[in-house]
């Protein structure tokens, strides 16, 4: 197990490379400059010259980012160009409200469509089947920002239910707190609910045919208990796969969530960073951001050790 | 000189105020994009309750007066005021996004950022009812005879939020703040020392005569010099999110995104407020922001779409929420660059402004009633406004004048560069058309903001969607109208140049104007610009909100409540 967590370090640093690297240049490509988002159209030559030299910003890129890769091991992600603020502080300011949110779209995302997917399963081609898959590919083609301003328009102005904007910290109102998050992670989730449903579906569709399933029929066991002892377990194995991958994609919807329900979590932090070609804070949030990622797909890996024995024995070291 | 106290139009917005800043904003909304950085003068002109001429505010001055213009546009406006102001109660602000922080001297402020300026921090002058520049937290402001030399007494007895005392070594430390920003001290240019004569009294030394300069004292986009920060404030790295200043409310609490809370400073020199707490909210959808105002989330927000404005403006009628109009801000316009060919000649330029039927824009932006055409930088209402030779709709004349230079030179085609948004880029195809009417081609360029800025800068333009020019001080167009600024038309002539000069050295109201009305001669004849309308933001209220179109000088006279998107909440309260 060591030399697999080992393996896996390895792996993240050498990822945490490419893809800072990456992020590095892209941004780098991109039209228009620091200076002239931080002092706009009308400063002069002199002052943005003075400024683009305090910040360095003539060194070449690679400098650049080998001057901010040597600071980051050493726990320094660096200040904000725009804002002054350290980078690790205004992250750890916003880190929490993201990962709720995602948790509670994921949360969510599976208690919606685990159900779906074994009732669609249980009669494959019924008029429940083609309801449900029709429902599911409704979600598929709607997108997350139209879910996200259709539920503020009739669950926040309209019924009162929900407030459009705001976030409430746990630590002061935990009621108040998934209150705020509801709806924005709804709007997050209504796209995964889809996505799991259809994957899970097919999977218990497949695994109902297997001859131990048929058997534990055979036997006499309920509906009920087949599927949840004997068909759940096998059939999990490309949703836990699907969940791992798609907090990637979850990650970048919190970016119009949270500008929606104006959030003040990581995704706004992002877009705010690459709209003023903030080099620092941009990295900052692409290392968290890619950390997160490679952990939870980490987890994914163990997990489906756990659900099949076969995989286990696989990753087991010799 | 002495001044003694006593998500349409939006979209095109946020080209048209290109010139200023984005990334102090978060977001889409085009009344987000507005930081100018320069040493901009203020706007003037004034918001007013219904009924209210706008005339002069009461204020006392002894001539020469403000520089500042009056103007006499007394827009639109608000919930009627119910007899007896009442303590108590939380405000909730919805603002357009959020600032990378609270320092005056660091932090360039879109209107969202003025608006919580204005509630922690006072600044040295404001504008009266008139428009007129008037001392606040100063005494007096005064000038000697030819503007190089400004003494700035203070009012004796105000102390910061941290007991601090409002001294005149405090204002040196502000101001000296801004001259070590390599950022800002642009807004202190002419500035070249300063003196403490005594507790409340420093002596201010130009490099050259500065007329306007009490204008600066006032906080506008891009001007931010009047904010007077506490020394602490000024002394700590932290500065910039722990606010410190003598305002009506005290800073409280900053969650960056989220909200900024503050409290009502019971003991502010002009009197205590009636709110005890008022939170901003940055919700930099503009979509979200109407919800939230919809829903009763938020009880204030401010829009510079037109369509919005309209809209409320029925529910006004209907007693169910107030609307008040600022007075108009910066121009949107079409902007040449006259060394380009084909807008290196006048008749092309003047072709293309003759081309464009103003009542067609403002139907597809949904502002018929709320913005006004104009015919130069200055609305017909505006003190320094004169009538000059800009050309008037003539889509016959203009085709000829395309003809003629067709004729001449070869065929009128362009590149016409604007935002991404695709409201833009209809607004644009409106331009188009109206022009492909007259046999000129113009190709729609859709480009992000900092991309059009860079164009700009570099002359890798040739017509552009533009705003920030225009609308308030003359002096605050030196850095476009002069040869010597950044120009960003590229048209210059030397009795513009003799003018812009003139007018900022001189003090007399009147003979500035004289001034200035050359420069819009000159440029009504050679258009440089399409100027197409005023730029004008509606403040939106809950009914129960009172008191958002007052705003009370020591003095009891008539302030300026509403400028543009900035507002005061001093004199703000709700009803029970």
């Amino acid at each position: 197990m060591t030399s697999v967590l080992v393996s896996r370090l390895a792996r993240l640093l050498a990822v945490l490379l490419a893809v800072t690297a990456a992020s590095f240049g892209m941004v780098g490509l991109l039209p228009g400059d620091t200076v002239t988002a931080m002092l706009g159209a009308n400063a002069s030559a002199e002052d943005r010259q003075a400024v683009r030299e305090d910040l360095r910003l003539d060194d070449p890129l690679p400098v650049r980012y080998a001057r901010w890769v040597g600071d980051a091991v050493t726990g320094d992600l660096g200040t904000s160009y725009r804002t002054r603020q350290p980078v690790t502080e205004a992250i750890g300011q916003r880190l929490g409200v993201t990962l709720e949110l995602v948790l509670l779209s994921q949360l969510i995302a599976l208690a919606i469509a685990v159900p779906m997917a074994i009732f669609g399963a249980l009669r494959p081609g019924s008029w429940l089947d083609k309801l449900l898959s029709g429902t599911q590919l409704a979600m598929l083609a709607t997108p997350g920002y139209l879910v996200a301003v259709a539920l503020m328009a009739v669950f926040a102005v309209q019924l009162g239910w929900f407030d459009t904007t705001g976030y409430v910290r746990l630590t002061d109102d935990p009621f108040g707190n998934v209150k705020s998050l509801l709806l924005p992670s709804i709007a997050l989730a209504t796209e995964q609910v889809a996505l799991y449903a259809r994957v899970m579906r097919t999977d218990l569709v497949n695994t109902f045919d297997q001859d131990f399933i048929w058997f534990a029929r055979a036997k006499g066991n309920s509906t009920r208990r087949i599927v949840v002892h004997h068909a759940l377990r096998p059939s999990s194995i490309g949703i836990v796969t699907l969940t791992g991958i798609s907090v990637g994609r979850m990650i970048g919807g919190t970016v119009l969530v949270e500008t929606i329900f104006s959030l003040p979590g990581l995704g706004r932090f992002t877009i705010d960073a690459i709209n003023n070609r903030d080099f620092v804070a941009l990295q900052g949030a692409v290392v968290v951001l890619t950390v997160g990622f490679v952990v939870v797909n980490f987890a994914a890996d163990l997990l489906h050790g756990v659900l099949d024995p076969r995989i286990r024995a696989a990753v087991r070291p010799t | 000189m002495v001044i003694r106290s006593t998500r349409r139009a939006v979209a095109v917005a946020l080209v048209a105020t290109a010139g200023l800043v984005a990334g102090a904003c978060g977001g889409n909304d085009p009344s987000d994009a507005i930081t100018a950085v320069t040493t901009a003068a203020p706007d003037g002109g004034s918001a007013t309750t219904a009924g209210d001429t706008g005339g002069s505010g009461g204020a006392e001055t002894t001539a020469p007066e403000s520089t500042a213009p009056v103007f006499t546009n007394a827009p639109t406006t608000t919930a009627e005021a119910a007899p007896e102001p009442q303590p108590g109660g939380s405000l909730v602000v919805g603002v357009e996004g959020e600032s990378t922080g609270y320092a005056p001297y660091l932090d360039a402020w879109t209107n969202a950022g003025h608006n919580v300026g204005k509630a922690i921090f006072d600044t040295l002058a404001v504008f009266d009812a008139s428009g007129k520049v008037v001392p606040y937290l100063a005494e007096s402001i005064t000038g000697n005879a030819d503007a190089t030399v400004w003494t700035i007494v203070l009012r004796p007895g105000i102390t910061f939020h941290n007991g601090e005392p409002l001294d005149a070594e405090a204002v040196r430390l502000n101001f000296q703040a801004v001259l070590d920003s390599a950022q800002y001290k642009d807004q202190l240019s002419l500035l070249a020392s300063m003196n403490v004569v005594d507790d409340l009294t420093i002596e201010l030394t130009m490099s050259s005569p500065w007329g306007t300069f009490p204008n600066t004292l006032v906080g506008v986009i891009g001007t931010q010099v009047g904010y007077m920060a506490a020394p602490a404030m000024l002394a700590s790295p932290e500065g910039s999110r722990n606010p410190i200043g003598t305002g009506p409310f005290r800073f409280v609490e900053w969650v960056p995104d989220d909200h900024l809370t503050v409290e009502r400073n019971d003991d502010h020199w002009a009197g205590a407020s009636y709110l005890d707490e008022v939170v901003f909210r940055p919700i930099s959808d503009s979509t979200a922001r109407k919800a939230a105002f919809d829903a009763g989330d938020i009880d204030v927000y401010y829009t510079g779409a037109s369509d919005e404005i309209t809209d409320y403006f029925v529910q006004q009628d209907a007693g169910e929420v107030g609307v008040t109009i600022g007075a108009p801000s910066e121009p949107d316009v079409v902007m040449f660059n006259t060394t380009a060919p084909p807008l290196d000649d006048v008749r092309v330029r003047r072709a293309l402004a003759m081309a464009v039927d103003i009542p067609r824009l403002y139907d597809y932006l949904d502002a018929t009633g709320v913005k006004q055409p104009l015919t130069g930088p200055y609305a017909s209402s505006s003190f320094w406004f004169v009538e000059s030779a800009y050309p008037t709709y003539d889509p016959a004349g203009a085709a000829e004048l395309i003809e003629e230079y067709e004729a001449e030179v070869g065929p009128v085609s362009f590149e016409f560069a604007g935002g991404q948004d695709p409201f833009i880029t209809s607004y644009q195809e409106l331009f188009q058309s109206m022009w492909a009417e007259i046999g000129a081609e113009a190709n729609i360029t859709s480009r992000a903001q900092s991309e059009n800025i860079d164009a700009v800068l570099n002359d890798a333009f040739q017509v552009i969607l533009w705003g920030g020019i225009g609308g308030a001080d003359p002096d605050a167009d030196y850095a476009q109208f002069h040869s010597g600024g950044l120009n960003f038309t590229n048209f210059t002539d030397p009795a513009i140049d003799a003018a812009m000069d003139a007018g900022r050295a001189l003090s007399d109201p009147e003979a500035r104007k004289e001034q200035y009305a050359i420069v819009q001669e000159i440029l009504g004849e050679q258009v440089p610009y399409i100027w197409t309308g005023t730029n004008q933001f509606g403040v939106i209220t809950q009914a129960g909100v009172n008191g958002l179109a007052e705003f009370t000088l020591p003095d009891g006279s008539p302030g300026q409540p509403i400028n543009g998107g900035r507002f005061y909440l001093k004199d703000v309260w709700l009803a029970a």
